[in-house]
């Protein structure tokens, strides 16, 4: 009886805690989301005729929308498992090194985390642009080398060097958890280099390997500052992403478009959590 | 054994390279920080100017990134903070912004991430999930709701438009959150036995063991905040702008003293950098854990 109270009390408190962050999302983000649904199936805000999913659907069909969509999906399918890939190699090699010039390098990588875009981007500029570093050194003819089909290529590597660290750090502290013994056991069977990281390192990985794919997921939708400081409000065709699509509704405050993209945004992203998910519950089983 | 060693060899090399290119933005920024507004100017822009000969004879047109400056002056910071008060009101700006958030932050997200990891309430995966959404979504969508509720509630043009939201941000939670499920539980459960009131665990328990933890999610928050842009430009004035907007208009009119401007710009989340990193690479460590 008195256990149960005071658990029950246990309870209260952690509802106490959970309240000012649950209230707080709610009023600035949930409610007014579910309320603006009402903006976007009229057709304007002064007649208020009632037009159903028009606006979702025209966007959906919108040309521009469809060019930010394409976009920003091969962005992500480079940007993301390059992150993941790059920093698992990396954590690799820093794992071989001892002590000091682990944790040296390791700030190093993670050192570009805390250097606000704003402050770079004039460096990128003079090393990419017209008659940047880049054309000098290679005795190139004067290219902007933001402005071309194939400049997702250099948003990429803007993107790697800004969030490779983070991923780092994961996957290193992931590598750390492997009993050694696991690896020298394999040995002894007879398991290859090559089998071992697939058998051990990879299986092992699993609940890092979550993370840094969610996190590199955010990360990349934080690359649009980047993109949006280096080329502006209407960059390339090839770098026009979702954001310079949302961002250009609400410079025009269309409302309706505005709130009909959040939406389907919105349900894209519950589609791939819950994906992500399920994913995780079959795969992390093995425990 | 002498193959593992030159193996060895060849990744310290590959790594301490890498390493360096990471850090090579900072120190050419820093560098060019240091050089006259003359020299800038004949660096990075295709005019040359009358006076400059050296540069016409060697007929250069590229930008020229050194590492050394040809002459070392602190011209640029002197211009910077004394021309021209508008610049340390901008940085003020950014302060007034990014300190709350961090704070917000601190003060909601701890505590939530605590209650979600400790408490047995039927649906708190549920509202989890929710967080996760919120946290994934890119900030111009999550930037439309904000705008609404900034609206009715008479908050545009006042910081806390911006304040608010970004102090809310999931992102505290969830790191919060792994962060808490990658230390042992029994830790915290002997306390409760003992008799411990939840309260006291939190600040005598809990509170030291999240330093790592909090130590991360205040860099990140500070360096997120002191960075903002598409915020500040839908919800602020133009008094009001944050030196990262500022910022973004100084290549255009101020050139000569860009770099002076983004290497100051940096400092502060470069300092708590390497004042926490140990904590802070810790604190992100643990998190990838479960």
């Amino acid at each position: 009886m008195i256990r149960l109270k005071y658990q029950a009390r246990k309870e209260m408190l952690f509802a106490l805690m959970l309240l000012p962050s649950l209230l707080g999302l709610l009023v600035f983000f949930i409610a007014p989301f579910l309320l603006s649904a009402q903006m976007m199936v009229v057709d304007n805000p002064v007649g208020r005729n009632f037009v159903g999913l028009f606006h979702f659907f025209a966007t959906l069909g919108n040309a521009a929308f469809q060019l930010a969509i394409r976009n920003t999906i091969v962005f992500m399918l480079m940007s993301v498992p390059l992150n993941m890939v790059f920093a698992l190699l990396i954590a690799m090699m820093l794992r071989r090194m001892s002590g000091i010039g682990k944790g040296i390098l390791g700030a190093f990588f993670l050192l570009p985390l805390v250097i606000p875009s704003g402050s770079v981007v004039h460096f990128w500029q003079s090393l990419f642009g017209l008659n940047g570093f880049l054309n000098g050194l290679l005795n190139n003819e004067p290219t902007n080398w933001l402005n071309q089909d194939f400049s997702i290529i250099f948003i990429v590597i803007i993107f790697l060097w800004k969030n490779v660290g983070f991923n780092i750090v994961l996957f290193l502290a992931g590598l750390n958890l492997i009993p050694k013994d696991y690896y020298d056991n394999a040995a002894t069977c007879g398991a290859g280099k090559v089998r071992q990281f697939f058998m051990i390192t990879l299986v092992y990985l699993m609940p890092t390997t979550f993370m840094t794919l969610l996190l590199s997921i955010v990360q990349s939708f934080q690359a649009f500052r980047e993109i949006f400081l280096l080329t502006g409000p209407f960059p390339h065709p090839s770098l026009y992403m979702l954001q310079h699509y949302l961002n250009n509704q609400f410079a025009a405050l269309d409302y309706q478009r505005m709130v009909a993209a959040a939406y389907i945004l919105t349900l894209g992203i519950v589609a791939i959590v819950l994906v992500m998910l399920y994913v995780q519950r079959r795969v992390m089983n093995y425990d | 054994m002498i193959k593992r060693r030159i193996f060895s060899v060849v990744i310290y090399t590959i790594l301490i390279l890498l390493a360096t290119l990471f850090f090579i933005p900072v120190v050419v920024i820093f560098a060019n920080s240091l050089m006259s507004s003359f020299e800038i100017l004949n660096r990075f822009t295709h005019t040359v100017e009358a006076g400059n000969m050296q540069y016409v004879a060697d007929s250069i047109h590229f930008v020229r990134l050194t590492l050394i400056p040809d002459r070392v002056t602190f011209s640029q910071y002197l211009r910077l903070f004394f021309d021209d008060p508008t610049y340390l009101s901008r940085f003020w700006n950014s302060v007034v912004i990014a300190l709350p958030v961090v704070l917000g932050q601190v003060l909601i997200s701890a505590p939530a991430a605590y209650a979600f990891e400790m408490s047995r309430m039927r649906h708190k995966e549920k509202l989890y999930f929710m967080y996760i959404v919120i946290m994934l979504l890119p900030l111009q969508v999550t930037l439309v709701p904000n705008f609404i509720m900034a609206d009715w509630l008479g908050l545009l043009g006042t910081r806390a438009s911006v304040i608010l939201p970004a102090a809310l941000n999931p992102f505290g939670v969830f790191i919060m959150r792994q962060y808490l499920r990658g230390m042992p539980h029994d830790y915290i459960e002997a306390a409760q036995l003992d008799g411990a009131s939840q309260i006291r665990i939190v600040f005598a328990i809990v509170m030291p063991m999240f330093k790592p933890a909090l130590a991360a999610l205040v860099i990140l928050t500070f360096v997120n905040n002191w960075n903002i842009v598409e915020q500040a430009i839908i919800f602020l004035t133009q008094a009001q702008e944050p030196l990262s907007v500022y910022l973004s208009g100084m290549a255009v009119h101020n050139l000569d003293l860009i770099y002076a401007a983004s290497f100051f710009y940096l400092l502060p989340p470069l300092l708590m950098f390497l004042y926490w990193k140990e904590h802070m690479i810790e604190g992100i460590a643990l998190t990838g854990i479960r």
